[in-house]
């Protein structure tokens, strides 16, 4: 898996994730994941747009990061997931907890209001 | 304890160890104190000979030689002295350059007239001193020695015989020579009278190392004088030169010659011997040279040395190619080579040279050695002991110069060898560490795996049997079955009877797989079981129950690990399911005749999330043909060899026609047997559990 950072106006930082989020995929990006994640009162989007597939593990990553940001005051929406990814994000009940956008603005709106 | 101080010093101490080593070696060879150089030295300057001996172009000298056949046809040794001076009148008439005697004769003839006169009983002494009137043989052989040009010869002698030798002059250029040459004291002398005689004087001697002649001196000095070798006075006597010339520099003698003539010899005036094989055209009989027997030119202008070969008289040392000559013939190859300027040298600065290929070589292994790969290393050690080989047989061979290639060769090959046996050992023991290393972990491993044994037995042993628990419950077909990925897994399942009508079921996964996810299954399996026997079902409210089990669990969840799950009740008189669907896959309706479906009902996110939340509970009326199937992820994400995903597609189609009399265990075994045809022994991703329910109505 790949993960780079990307700083967008207003301080808002988009997270893109590439590959397969399963226990060895989440395995390569889980620290520097954290690292991005990991400074008080963020605004974070993270495009699933290129991730294929989510396993449990990568559920688990996702909603660390988002509690870890929600906890330091900060927001995390999902930006544009594929569809097989998407119904496993609602069947799993976790676009309940972390917001899934279609659309920057959506998703700029959201961690920024 | 810390070993690194320890292990630091002896790395060090290896580290310099060899160097040091080298260093101390090269100044024993500058010193020539190692041991057995000599021999490996000797041994390969006569390996060069053998390979290329000298070959013998011109022919200056001739042997007369007193042979078998002499000795037959003219009688035993030693011959009357007028027998050898009409031998020297003979060689005298045949013109030679010059006549050199390999034959010393310290005592005056015994076979004279007046001593011959003596042995005559009752002798008329008048006759007896007219006898005596007669000159002695010893004169008529001196005054044939007056007449020739003729080199006698004197031996060294380190006690008795002479102090006082008779020596051609000496033309010193540098400082005196006399305390580097080979020293007597003594010498065993010819009779005076033969002494005054001959033209030339010359030492005899030559040093025999284990029957080997490899040097000679070409001067060597007895008591205070220097006297030239057989040959080089020959040479003197044939070139007409009123002296021989001995050449010295810082400490060392350069060369010796005569008029016209220089010869470089070792730094104590010896000369290496260049030997040719054995010829016997050198030899002329002694007995044929005095009957005339011979051509009248055979020995115009050549060196003569007269010699004996006859067996019984002398020693035959040996040359450096193995041969066993008469000693007058090695005298003869001296002379050859000095007459073709074919001589051996070696040089003075030898040594150094040597001694810096031996520092070169060795330090080049020292530093190559572990840095170079044996496939590469190999062929360069085999490259540089040819070369080494190859130059010193070419110096040889074009030169004329004996430089020791033996000892950097041995040097480098004793280094190699010994590094290589280092290396060998190191690996050894490193081998042997990395063995009980090995055996550590196996032993390490079988102990993890023992307990991970253990801990998947208690695992599977928490897990209800469903062939044994409802056994007596005719209303209820179930069937249920988790395979963990690893040995111990993160899925889980349970039933039970609630009460005398109801039966609770529930299956879940922990994200992730392996002891963690084992770890958090136990646990949510005991609470959510716990929390559904202590809560007041009655009011059929799964939802409620799913949050009370969601706040047990979320509690002390450092890992942030979490469980979807999929709980449900039956109701065995009415077939009446209630259920709860915390982010599990909705699980399936399958009936004989009927396409799969999907169970409705939306749920909420898998317990331990969020620390707080209002699931729903959903209703659903079971009929007696329909089954129930609840399962996780491993099947839906099974993947084969190719990487494909299993897909809800694909189990729905392989469920998608199931016989009237199926019953739970055999859709169960029908659905998990897809599964593993599809992944064909790939190993699996994820845990995998199925559970097939189905109500019977009492009524049929």
């Amino acid at each position: 898996m790949n993960i780079q950072e990307e700083l967008l106006p207003n301080g808002v930082v988009k997270i893109h994730l590439s590959g397969r989020m399963d226990i060895a995929g989440v395995g390569e990006i889980e620290t520097r994941f954290a690292g991005m994640t990991a400074s008080p009162r963020m605004a974070i989007i993270v495009d699933m747009s290129q991730v294929p597939f989510m396993s449990s593990i990568g559920i688990r990553a996702l909603l660390i990061n988002a509690k870890a940001v929600s906890k330091r005051g900060g927001k995390l929406v999902l930006l544009s997931p594929e569809a097989n990814v998407e119904k496993v994000l609602v069947t799993s009940g976790i676009d309940q907890i972390i917001p899934i956008c279609h659309s920057q603005e959506e998703a700029v709106g959201k961690v920024t209001a | 304890m810390d070993r690194r101080p320890l292990s630091r010093f002896i790395s060090l101490r290896r580290g310099w160890a060899a160097p040091l080593g080298l260093v101390v070696l090269i100044a024993l060879h500058l010193v020539g104190a190692v041991p057995f150089q000599e021999t490996l030295r000797t041994f390969s300057f006569d390996l060069y000979q053998i390979l290329s001996p000298r070959e013998r172009v011109s022919a200056p000298v001739v042997i007369v030689d007193i042979d078998e056949s002499s000795l037959q046809s003219l009688g035993q040794w030693p011959w009357p002295r007028s027998l050898m001076a009409q031998l020297v009148e003979r060689i005298h008439a045949m013109e030679p350059a010059a006549v050199a005697f390999d034959i010393i004769m310290p005592e005056a003839d015994r076979t004279s007239p007046c001593q011959s006169a003596q042995y005559i009983p009752n002798i008329d002494q008048k006759l007896a001193k007219a006898i005596c009137r007669l000159p002695s043989n010893d004169t008529l052989l001196a005054e044939k020695l007056k007449q020739s040009r003729v080199v006698l010869g004197v031996a060294g002698v380190d006690d008795g015989g002479s102090d006082s030798v008779n020596a051609p002059p000496m033309h010193a250029v540098g400082e005196d020579p006399k305390r580097l040459l080979r020293h007597f004291t003594h010498a065993l002398t010819n009779l005076p009278e033969l002494e005054q005689a001959a033209s030339g004087h010359a030492i005899l001697s030559a040093d025999i190392e284990r029957g080997v002649v490899r040097r000679v001196p070409l001067i060597a000095a007895i008591g205070e004088t220097v006297l030239p070798s057989l040959s080089l006075e020959s040479l003197r006597i044939a070139s007409g030169s009123p002296n021989f010339l001995v050449k010295t520099r810082q400490d060392r003698v350069e060369g010796v010659g005569v008029e016209g003539l220089f010869i470089p010899t070792q730094e104590d005036g010896t000369l290496m011997v260049h030997y040719s094989h054995h010829d016997p055209a050198r030899f002329l009989s002694a007995a044929s040279v005095l009957k005339g027997e011979v051509d009248s030119d055979a020995l115009r202008q050549k060196l003569v040395l007269v010699g004996f070969s006859g067996l019984g008289l002398v020693d035959f040392p040996s040359t450096a190619l193995g041969e066993r000559v008469p000693g007058v013939e090695i005298h003869a190859q001296v002379m050859e080579s000095i007459f073709d300027q074919d001589t051996l040298l070696r040089p003075y600065w030898s040594l150094w040279v040597e001694g810096t290929a031996m520092m070169a070589l060795g330090l080049a292994i020292l530093w190559g050695f572990p840095r170079m790969k044996a496939t590469v290393l190999v062929p360069i050690v085999a490259s540089v002991i040819v070369a080494l080989a190859l130059t010193g047989f070419m110096l040889y061979r074009y030169q004329h110069w004996l430089i020791d290639v033996a000892s950097p060769m041995f040097l480098f090959v004793v280094m190699f060898g010994a590094m290589l046996a280092d290396s060998l050992i190191r690996e050894e023991l490193q081998l042997k560490a990395l063995e009980q290393d090995l055996q550590r972990q196996r032993e390490q491993a079988a102990k993890v795996h023992g307990e991970m044994e253990a801990a998947k037995r208690f695992q599977m042993g928490i897990l209800p049997d469903y062939r044994e628990t409802f056994t007596n419950e005719p209303r209820l077909d179930i069937a249920a079955r988790m395979e963990p990925a690893k040995m111990v897994g993160g899925d889980l399942y349970d039933f039970f009877m609630l009460d005398e009508h109801r039966v609770f079921f529930s299956v879940g996964d922990v994200c992730g797989k392996g002891v963690p996810a084992s770890l958090f299954m136990v646990i949510s399996k005991t609470l959510c079981k716990s929390v559904a026997l202590r809560d007041d079902l009655h009011y059929m409210n799964l939802g409620k129950l799913m949050r009370h089990a969601n706040q047990e669990i979320s509690r002390d969840n450092p890992e942030m690990l979490f469980v979807t799950a999929f709980i449900g009740l039956l109701d065995l008189r009415t077939g009446e399911l209630i259920y709860c669907n915390a982010g599990h896959e909705p699980p399936l309706l399958l009936a004989p005749g009927c396409r799969p479906q999907e169970l409705d009902g939306a749920g909420g996110p898998p317990i331990s999330i969020m620390d707080d939340y209002d699931y729903k509970t959903h209703k659903y009326i079971l009929s007696s043909e329909e089954f129930l199937c609840i399962f996780t992820d491993g099947a839906t994400e099974a993947f084969n060899p190719a990487q494909e995903e299993y897909g809800k597609e694909r189990l729905m189609q392989g469920l998608d026609d199931i016989p009237p009399q199926a019953t739970s265990e055999t859709v169960m075994n029908l659905a998990w047997n897809n599964v593993s045809a599809f992944t064909d022994g790939a190993e699996p991703s994820d845990d995998l559990t199925m559970m097939v329910i189905r109500w019977r109505s009492s009524r049929t």
